[in-house]
């Protein structure tokens, strides 16, 4: 295993044109061990293109990927060992119950028998898919779906995992679930994570790269300490918010206003509010620049 | 890998009812073509031993009752292949094929295997019926045994061509449409007599191992018209980003 801060995933110059179309063009990507990068853009922008080659889903018209040093498309066995990929619906076969959706993937990931029933069984615990096992995936609710893709995509242990709207049609308690496994898993791969949803930047990325008609129109290095302003139908004292876990300082604004300085990413912020019984009525995330990167997400190109 | 996708491909064609009922109608087909025959022969015999016909059971039951097999399987395998490579993209599985260390070729080489697989039951009980007759007559053993490898070259042609087609279009029904007519096409292409269509014909190049006959000519027209269509989908796979 490579150390943490080496580059898994690097793409250069990645172009794909379909016919007179360009989907993507002068793509460029460096993504390390310990980092999630957000790729943003709204539908239509060459998200999903940008990962299905990212993925070797789909032939670059011209550039390369490389996972780990090894070149995705003239090394593919090599390269996409170390690859685990969840497209926007979770591959499931649904006339096959989860373990075999499951143990099929592990030995399409070159897994032997045992060695696939050991790593379903190692996933589903992660997952909390445990119980699930004999159920037929076309019975699985859309949450437990999304769980079980990407347990396909992480069963052979991949260094680099690419995921695509991970918390789409999620209720928000699943989405929050989900965000929490992803943060656990970023820390020893590297995450690449595509999507529309500004609450899956702020919980879990910190870069993220802006698409519109297929083109990088912004890199952005978000800030390590984002904040958000919160109302509280039963407020605090200023002090008894500062001695939340992961809140750095909260400053009154009134009318039940605060303004936060987080320490990390809030999405646990919610559960540890509701915990005291404060009662958040109102989140706006005013870190990040997340305001700004949606302006930049629906401006008209330049 | 070639097996572990071979297992999968065979039991999504008879893990659900859909491919056990189209066994099922495709047998009672052949078994009412059998009787049919039998019936003719039966009316038929005692002239032919007047005229001391070297025609026998084996002429005028099995060979066409075979033929009609080979007909039925160009059915069948449309049926049960059409969503091969079609469904993956359609749902959105062939991102899970192409993203694993698996070449487009093995990818290919274990659908139509499991395919093929697939349709082997409907060979085997053709080949069960024919060899039935055996309780009342004595068929040629080295015939039926051509006649079964005539048949399973014929379910290999049908599963790479239906294959191919498959990895064409996003629709099943599309797949399947395109595959019967591609098949069809192959088996009445040389109806008019015309000599040079000949050399396409499938229904041609199969009576000879329905006589009895296994040549080396009709071994290699099978082996090109299936070796083409799964290296086109492979070429396929490859294009949309599978490695070779």
């Amino acid at each position: 295993m490579s150390a943490k801060g080496d580059i898994l995933l690097q793409a250069r110059n990645l172009e794909r044109r379909d016919g007179p179309v360009v989907r993507l063009r002068r793509f460029d990507l460096e993504l390390r061990r310990g980092e999630a990068m957000g790729l943003l853009g709204v539908n239509g922008a060459g998200k999903s293109t940008a990962l299905a080659l990212l993925g070797g889903v789909l032939r670059p018209t011209r550039g390369e990927v490389r996972l780990l040093g090894h070149d995705l498309h003239r090394e593919p066995l090599r390269a996409r060992r170390f690859l685990g990929l969840l497209p926007e619906r979770p591959p499931l076969y649904p006339h096959l119950t989860l373990d075999e959706n499951l143990d099929f993937a592990a030995r399409l990931r070159g897994l032997s028998r045992k060695e696939a029933t050991h790593a379903r069984e190692r996933i589903k615990k992660r997952l909390g898919l445990i119980r699930l096992g004999r159920r037929l995936a076309g019975r699985l609710s859309r949450g437990t779906a999304q769980r079980a893709g990407l347990g396909q995509a992480m069963i052979h242990d991949p260094e680099v995992l690419i995921l695509d709207e991970p918390t789409a049609g999620l209720d928000p308690a699943q989405a929050h679930e989900l965000r929490i496994l992803l943060r656990e898993l970023a820390v020893e791969r590297a995450v690449l994570l595509a999507t529309h949803l500004l609450e899956d930047v702020a919980a879990l990325c910190r870069r993220v790269t802006l698409l519109r008609e297929g083109r990088v129109v912004l890199r952005e290095r978000l800030d390590s300490a984002p904040r958000a302003k919160v109302r509280f139908l039963r407020p605090p004292p200023d002090e008894a918010l500062r001695r939340l876990p992961g809140v750095a300082a909260a400053r009154s604004l009134g009318d039940g206003w605060f303004e936060l300085r987080l320490e990390d990413a809030p999405a646990d912020l919610a559960e540890r509010v509701a915990s005291h019984g404060w009662g958040m009525a109102d989140y706006l995330s005013s870190g990040h620049d997340l305001e700004r990167l949606v302006a930049a997400m629906v401006e008209p190109a330049p | 890998m070639i097996l572990v996708l071979a297992r999968r491909e065979l039991w999504e064609r008879y893990g659900t009812s859909r491919g056990w009922l189209a066994l099922a109608a495709a047998q009672l087909l052949l078994a009412w073509l059998l009787f049919t025959q039998l019936d003719i022969y039966l009316k038929i015999q005692p002239r032919l031993t007047s005229l001391a016909s070297p025609l026998g059971v084996a002429d005028l039951v099995i060979a066409p009752t075979l033929a009609s097999a080979a007909l039925v399987l160009l059915g069948l395998a449309p049926l049960l292949g059409m969503g091969s490579i079609a469904d993956e993209v359609r749902s959105g599985r062939l991102s899970l094929l192409l993203s694993s260390p698996l070449r487009a070729s093995s990818l290919v080489a274990g659908k139509w295997l499991g395919l093929f697989l697939a349709l082997l039951p409907a060979v085997l009980l053709s080949m069960g019926m024919a060899a039935a007759l055996g309780l009342a007559t004595h068929p040629d053993p080295g015939r039926l045994a051509a006649s079964a490898l005539g048949l399973g070259l014929v379910a290999a042609l049908a599963a790479a061509v239906t294959l191919w087609l498959s990895s064409l279009v996003e629709q099943p029904a599309t797949a399947a449409g395109l595959a019967w007519g591609a098949l069809f096409l192959l088996w009445f292409v040389d109806n008019g007599g015309n000599q040079a269509l000949a050399l396409f014909s499938l229904r041609s190049h199969l009576q000879p191992f329905l006589e009895g006959r296994v040549g080396a000519g009709a071994l290699l027209w099978f082996a090109i018209l299936t070796v083409a269509p799964l290296t086109l989908a492979t070429l396929r796979l490859w294009r949309l980003g599978g490695g070779r």
